[in-house]
């Protein structure tokens, strides 16, 4: 079988139609971002959260209402999985056992007659949070600039700042998804430390993808040199759309399924990793190679 | 094929080493199938004749993360601004002032609390010591000393004190009586304990969380205790309609509880004298007896199934147990009727250390009859260190006491000569030694010690009876049986299918280069899972994502060299040429690529915590893997197809 053999496409010609799509994408993103906000996780901002089971037949408002009065706080409540219900205090500095026994009790006496029992918990302390949250700012600091400086040793700062403004632009709009999906997602969108970690593992695979075209113009580059750099560009990302397309096919099959498989704990982390490898994919296309085409139009005009 | 003999070896020397590795989990998996298909009893035996085996395979095979196997992870923190407040004298209101506003930058920023305390006291008082606060003559910190000194001074109290956290945690979960507690310090104040399988996280929180006090006690009468071991035995004693319920209950203990009569005897008397004076006496450990006989058939009595008693001693010791038994022991003591049965005003304590060793490994306790009143509050304690005798070179504890303790001390020792004293912390015996004479001054030297480590320990457990080491949890997490046999079998699903439908892809797309690339597939796996398993790593439900997502993403150098060879078939080379110029011309892309997204494993891992690292391993793991096999052990494939057997091979 083969996909985009001797594929020809116009692509860096018509870069305006990405152009386009990315600044909706990007504008409607921020604008998300700005007014409602991102939907911060326990862990970046301290509280505990409850699996109860047992609550499989109730719905996610009766538990809500049952809850309000004895946690003196309006709890968020989520369906988690065949088990029963994710239940999310900020109580910050309450005791854990006098939370939990609160719930169960609550639970208990509202809904007789069902098993209702603890799961799970995670509890983080505000100064906890503090660390977590300094923790992922500098990973995430810490992942581009590795990245800035390899590519620059690697090719040259044209191509680092193209890959670097691909991975800006795909972490952009997946938090943009996040904050736009927030309280309407049936799942958990709230960031917190494994989404840092999806988000990482995007910022790597959008990379990757940037890093193979990359790889492809500084070898034709050299092999047609008389000919302008958007036509070796648009011939590089021809040449290696049957490639790009393959590996984003197996690697979305492979999210998808730990989406509808991976169980309720990863549901939010690989919805941003679904995400993020379209956008990727989309970027290293529309974003990266862009870039580097307008980049080198610039100093060829300085230059004149 | 001229050359690959380096690349061959290299493969078979990497498989062979994962193989290695991951025997072990293999083994574990088929053991536990096989004792679960097991009836009850027969399982028990299994288990008992194949102890240190299967100990051993538990050990080596690859560890499950407490999200999986489920548990409870605790992220304690000292709170080192209490300490600094503890050791301060003269504290006035520029000392208060520095200590407040410490303590909340250390809140916000990344500092530890000494360092931002001695900077904040330092900019608010440019000219002012440290010294004036801070006093110790064992650790030379006088008034003279410079701020610096004073600094380096706090750290290492801060440190002891972390130490000192860890020490008395491990203690208490030791009593509390999990299997396989993990405790492990996490930067400069913090200390992690990982409990696998807890059922009572409200016990567990108070065990952990609860103040530390250290007190010094005087022991029971050994004649009276034995009379009371004996009626506790006689209350377990089984009774003819109970001995049916009671044999079925005890099966597993029963088993369990058989001493083995190798074992190293390790009690020796320790004793207690003021410090002139020379102790030469050295009382011998009790004799080794084999317990509850090794033809166990009846019913059986539950408590001398879990403990070893000790009567008709000359000291004050109930009984001995495993550690696995210890908590079984206190459930039996702590019915009412049974406590009653002790002498008035005296309470069951384990010791600290293991009396003995069996030589399977397993440890074994004396459980000590300590009288419920302290004589005396360890905050007496000005000083302790470990000290070397002159003639003997012997390792021994020095003691110091304030005046007031001095006092009290002086009237108990006057009055208890020849009876043992013990040093309680948080219901844990941790000395147990006999008075040798009346102590005045203050001065008090244990004697007769084991090691050098002994000492020690007993001094880090006077330190911090002095300071009171306060811990709180700053995080908790916990996950039910249920939920992680879930997000077990969740993972599993998901790795198997993923798996299956990336194969079946490349076979689709590649016809034979896809199946050599699936062989790369599999090898992939079993790289990544005997990495894990050779650096002692452990799965976690994101680690397990890491490896699907890794199963997707390995097949992309594959996919990079396999377009490479078509598009230089296409130019008109032969086979043998195209893969050459394909393997070639990829590598510098799979590398840039491959080296990237490493680098983002490894910040993902130096900044994440807990389970995020399990994700950053198995990536990082899964690039190594994927690029080993993409790159070398494919080319092997393909120049043996193609070279040797002369195959045509198809590129889809």
């Amino acid at each position: 079988m083969r996909l985009f053999e001797n594929a020809d496409y116009a692509l860096i010609p018509n870069r305006r139609i990405g152009y386009i799509i990315s600044g909706t994408l990007l504008v409607v993103s921020i604008i998300s971002l700005l007014t409602k906000g991102l939907a911060l996780g326990i862990d970046f901002r301290g509280g505990m959260e409850f699996v109860v089971g047992g609550t499989t037949d109730v719905s996610t408002v009766n538990v809500r209402s049952a809850l309000i009065e004895t946690l003196e706080e309006e709890p968020e409540v989520k369906r988690f999985g065949e088990t029963g219900h994710l239940i999310r205090v900020s109580a910050p500095e309450a005791d854990i056992t006098m939370m939990e026994n609160r719930v169960t009790s609550a639970l208990n006496d509202q809904f007789t007659g069902q098993e209702i029992s603890i799961e799970s918990t995670n509890v983080v302390g505000p100064r906890f949070a503090e660390d977590l949250k300094r923790g992922a700012i500098y990973a995430v600091l810490g992942a581009l600039l590795v990245i800035f400086l390899y590519i620059m040793v690697r090719f040259e700062w044209r191509y680092s700042l193209g890959a670097v403004a691909a991975l800006v632009h795909d972490v952009t709009i997946t938090l943009g998804i996040f904050s736009l999906l927030a309280g309407i997602a049936p799942f958990s969108v709230q960031i917190d430390q494994s989404l840092i970690a999806a988000f990482l593992t995007i910022v790597g695979y959008s990379l990757n993808d940037t890093v193979v075209v990359f790889d492809r113009v500084r070898e034709y580059v050299n092999l047609f040199k008389t000919e302008a750099f958007d036509v070796v560009v648009n011939r590089s990302i021809n040449a290696t759309l049957s490639r790009t397309v393959v590996t984003s096919v197996t690697t979305l099959i492979v999210v998808t399924i730990l989406f509808f498989f991976g169980g309720e704990v990863l549901r939010g982390f690989s919805f941003a990793l679904i995400i993020g490898v379209i956008i990727g994919t989309y970027s290293s296309v529309f974003v990266a190679s862009p870039t580097i085409v307008e980049l080198n139009r610039r100093l060829e005009k300085s230059a004149a | 094929m001229q050359g690959n003999g380096f690349k061959i070896g290299l493969t078979i020397f990497f498989v062979g080493l994962c193989g290695f590795y991951l025997f072990p989990s293999v083994q574990n998996l088929y053991v536990s199938y096989k004792m679960n298909n097991m009836p009850e009893e027969e399982r028990v035996e299994y288990q008992e004749d194949n102890r240190q085996w299967l100990q051993r395979v538990d050990q080596n095979s690859l560890n499950l993360g407490l999200d999986l196997q489920g548990g409870m992870h605790v992220t304690l923190e000292v709170e080192i601004a209490s300490l600094l407040n503890q050791l301060a004298v003269n504290k006035d209101q520029a000392f208060r002032q520095a200590l407040r506003t410490a303590g909340q930058r250390a809140e916000e920023e990344d500092v530890s609390v000494v360092n931002a305390f001695v900077e904040e006291f330092e900019s608010a008082n440019p000219d002012g010591r440290l010294s004036r606060y801070f006093r110790d003559e064992g650790e030379n910190i006088t008034r003279r000393s410079s701020n610096d000194e004073v600094q380096e001074y706090l750290q290492g109290q801060a440190d002891s004190a972390v130490q000192n956290g860890i020490q008395v945690v491990r203690n208490r979960v030791n009593q509390y009586g999990v299997t396989e507690p993990s405790i492990q310090r996490q930067g400069d104040e913090r200390i992690v304990v990982e409990l696998p399988g807890v059922s009572n996280r409200e016990r567990v929180r108070d065990l952990l969380e609860s103040a530390s006090q250290l007190t010094f006690h005087l022991m029971g009468n050994p004649q009276q205790l034995s009379q009371s071991v004996q009626r506790m035995i006689e209350y377990y004693e089984p009774t003819a309609e109970d001995s049916a319920r009671i044999a079925e209950a005890n099966a597993a203990d029963t088993a369990a509880a058989g001493m083995s009569g190798d074992t190293t005897e390790a009690t020796e008397g320790t004793q207690l004298a003021a410090s002139s004076q020379q102790s030469a006496e050295d009382e011998e450990g009790t004799a080794l007896t084999e317990p509850g006989a090794g033809e166990q058939t009846g019913p059986q009595n539950s408590l001398l199934a879990a403990m070893q008693p000790m009567p008709a001693q000359e000291q004050p010791i109930i009984g001995r147990a495993f550690a696995s038994d210890t908590s079984q022991v206190n459930d039996l003591l702590s019915e009412p009727e049974v406590r009653n049965m002790l002498p008035p005003g005296v309470t069951p304590m384990w010791t600290s250390s293991p009396v003995l060793t069996t030589e399977d490994g397993r440890e074994a306790y004396h459980l000590l009859a300590v009288q419920t009143e302290p004589e005396l509050a360890g905050e007496v304690v000005t000083d302790a260190s470990v000290q070397f005798d002159r003639q003997t070179n012997e390792p021994k504890v020095s003691i110091t006491m304030n005046s007031r303790g001095a006092r009290q001390w002086d009237r108990i020792t006057a009055a208890n000569v020849g009876n043992q004293v013990s040093i309680v912390l948080d219901g844990i015996v941790y000395s147990n030694a006999t008075i040798q004479s009346r102590i005045s001054g203050g001065r008090t030297e244990i004697t007769g010690l084991e090691s050098r480590q002994e000492a020690s320990d007993i001094v880090t457990v006077l330190q911090s009876g002095r300071l009171q080491t306060d811990l709180n949890i700053i995080s908790e997490r916990t996950v039910g049986p249920s939920l992680g046999e879930e997000s077990t079998r969740a993972g599993f699903i998901s790795v198997v299918s993923g798996f299956l439908l990336v194969v079946l892809f490349m076979i689709m797309y590649y016809r034979t280069a896809g199946v050599v690339a699936n062989i790369a597939l599999l090898l992939n796996l079993i790289l990544i899972l005997g990495i894990l398993a050779g650096f002692g790593a452990t799965l976690t439900l994101p680690g397990i994502a890491g490896i699907v997502l890794t199963i997707g993403m390995a097949v992309d150098a594959n996919v990079l060299i396999y377009d490479r060879v078509r598009e230089e078939q296409a130019t008109g080379k032969t086979l043998r040429a195209a893969i050459n110029a394909g393997y070639e011309q990829s590598l510098s892309a799979i590398l840039d690529a491959n080296i990237t997204t490493f680098f983002v494993g490894v910040i993902l891992y130096s900044f994440g915590v807990g389970p995020i690292k399990g994700f950053a391993v198995t990536l990082m793991a899964g690039i190594l893997a994927s690029l080993f096999t993409a790159i070398i052990v494919t080319r092997i494939v393909f120049d043996y197809l193609v070279e040797e057997r002369r195959m045509k091979v198809s590129y889809g």
